[in-house]
Parts: structure tokens; C-alpha cells; sequence
């Protein structure tokens, strides 16, 4: 895995509603700065919600000793760049991007409640990878944008 | 500051009083703060009965699946209620984007036009 860039904006946080905010300041704020776009920052913003909800909701965040850290990281692949996002916790290993759902629902009684935001990370993430290093998830979450104005 | 997340609702009546069709306006960022402020205000207004319903989501900035999952369950109510549920859109992109990822477009309506949106609610 190789080691985030020296200047890459990081944070880290105790996974809570409250914090999910913060986390979306943050993310905001840099993507901004950095002339990402509304539409792919807004889809990176999403991601980085669900999966965090999931570690509040499933992933055992309330017991965490240790903090969950984020990691943005910028690259120029030509004519487009990508916004990379780094998700690190301590919990127990669980790889997101593996987990199944079923079909997307054919009528309003079989759509099915669970499972969507995970769903919504596969659909919006061009890049995405899981290992488990150590004793810690490494999740790596990633969106090309035009560059453009 | 991030914007909340915020719920209001509009009747149109019939000359009789009667309910002919409730708008329900959803605003703001419906996440898990969100979603506990307006939840409970969504399902009294959409799934106790059976009316036809706009839901109009053009002023949320943020849709997170805890918002998806509340929508998808006061849609499924009031369809079992006789009711019936338009979501309205206009241009906001992020929203149709993950409605669509999600499937949801195939099982609510969803239209950018709000003559469109009463035309489906009342059809």
C-alpha cells in the first residue's frame, strides 16, 4: 500500500451522527479548494457518509479506542483528475465493497430498505479497494472529475 | 454551518374541504441528524392516508440511504393505504443520480416538472 502524499489533507474522528457532519466540512472545504466539481465532490461526500453510517450502525464505532482517519489525495491522470479518499478504522475487519445485495426491486413492496449504502458506493466510486492491514480496515474510495471549468 | 434538514407540507382541497392532493417539501441535508429531525413528520404526512402525494425533494442538498429508506417506507404504506406518491426533482442532479443508482426511480415515480408531478399523483 503505498504511503499517502506528504501534503494530503487528513482527519480524523470518533464515527458519530455529529462527526459525519464534520467529516463533510472537511471534505467539502478541500475538494473546493482543489477545483473538484460539485457533482463528483457531492457523490464523494455521499460515500464517505454511508460508509462511516455503517460503521456507527454495524461496525461496532462506539466501542472504538482508536479514531477513524481520513485521507484526501488529488492526482492529475491527464486531461481528468482523481479525488481519493482514505477510510481508516480499527474495527473489526469487514470489507464493504464485498458485501452482496439482492436485485434492485421490481415494485414499491419487494424494494428492499438495507443494503443501500453500500449499493450507492459501487455505483458512484470509479476506484474502489479494500485490505485489511494489520489490525486495521483500509478502505480506498476514488472519483475522476473533469477538469474543465 | 451545514444547512438541516427541514419539512413542511401544503394541502390543495377540494370545494368540499376535502384533501385532493398534499404536497410535502423536503430541504436541507437528510442524513442521520437530518433524518431524526423530519422522520417521524415525514410518516405522519405521507403514510396515515390514503391521498395522492408530492414529494418534493428539489432543496435537498444531501441524500444519504437513511433518508432512501424513510421515503421507500412511507411510499410502501401509503400505496398499501390506496394512496399514491410523485417524487418531484426539477434539476437537482445528486439526488436523481442516487435515486436512480438505488432503483428507487423504477418503483416512485419521478418527475422534474410540478405540473407533471400533480398531473401523476392525481392520474
Amino acid at each position: 500500500m503505498a504511503p499517502p502524499q506528504p501534503d494530503a489533507p487528513t482527519l480524523s474522528i470518533q464515527p458519530s451522527p455529529q462527526e459525519l457532519r464534520r467529516c463533510s466540512e472537511w471534505l467539502t472545504d478541500h475538494c473546493q479548494k482543489e477545483a473538484v466539481p460539485p457533482g463528483p465532490t457531492g457523490k464523494l461526500d455521499l460515500c464517505l457518509n454511508e460508509v462511516l453510517a455503517n460503521l456507527i450502525d454495524h461496525g461496532g464505532a462506539a466501542d472504538f479506542t482508536c479514531p477513524v482517519d481520513l485521507t484526501l489525495e488529488l492526482a492529475d491522470c491527464g486531461d481528468r483528475g482523481l479525488a481519493t479518499l482514505t477510510i481508516v478504522d480499527a474495527g473489526p475487519a469487514f470489507d464493504p465493497l464485498g458485501a452482496s445485495r439482492g436485485p434492485l426491486p421490481r415494485s414499491l413492496q419487494e424494494a428492499e430498505p438495507g443494503g443501500l449504502g453500500l449499493l450507492l458506493v459501487n455505483r458512484f466510486m470509479d476506484e474502489r479497494s479494500y485490505q485489511r492491514a494489520g489490525d486495521r480496515n483500509v478502505l480506498k474510495l476514488g472519483i475522476y472529475f473533469s477538469k474543465d471549468p | 454551518m451545514m444547512q438541516t434538514a427541514s419539512i413542511r407540507s401544503d394541502d390543495v382541497l377540494e370545494t368540499d374541504g376535502s384533501i385532493k392532493l398534499r404536497k410535502v417539501v423536503l430541504a436541507g441535508r437528510l442524513d442521520m441528524l437530518g433524518m431524526e429531525d423530519i422522520a417521524l413528520k415525514l410518516t405522519s404526512l405521507t403514510a396515515i392516508k390514503p391521498l395522492p402525494v408530492i414529494l418534493d425533494l428539489r432543496d435537498v442538498s444531501f441524500l444519504a440511504s437513511i433518508g432512501i429508506r424513510s421515503i421507500i417506507s412511507s411510499a410502501r404504506a401509503l400505496d398499501q393505504k390506496g394512496g399514491r406518491m410523485v417524487i418531484l426533482l426539477g434539476d437537482n442532479e445528486l439526488v436523481k443520480a442516487t435515486l436512480e443508482s438505488t432503483g428507487i426511480d423504477d418503483v416512485i415515480p419521478m418527475v422534474a416538472d410540478e405540473d407533471q408531478a400533480e398531473r401523476d399523483a392525481l392520474a
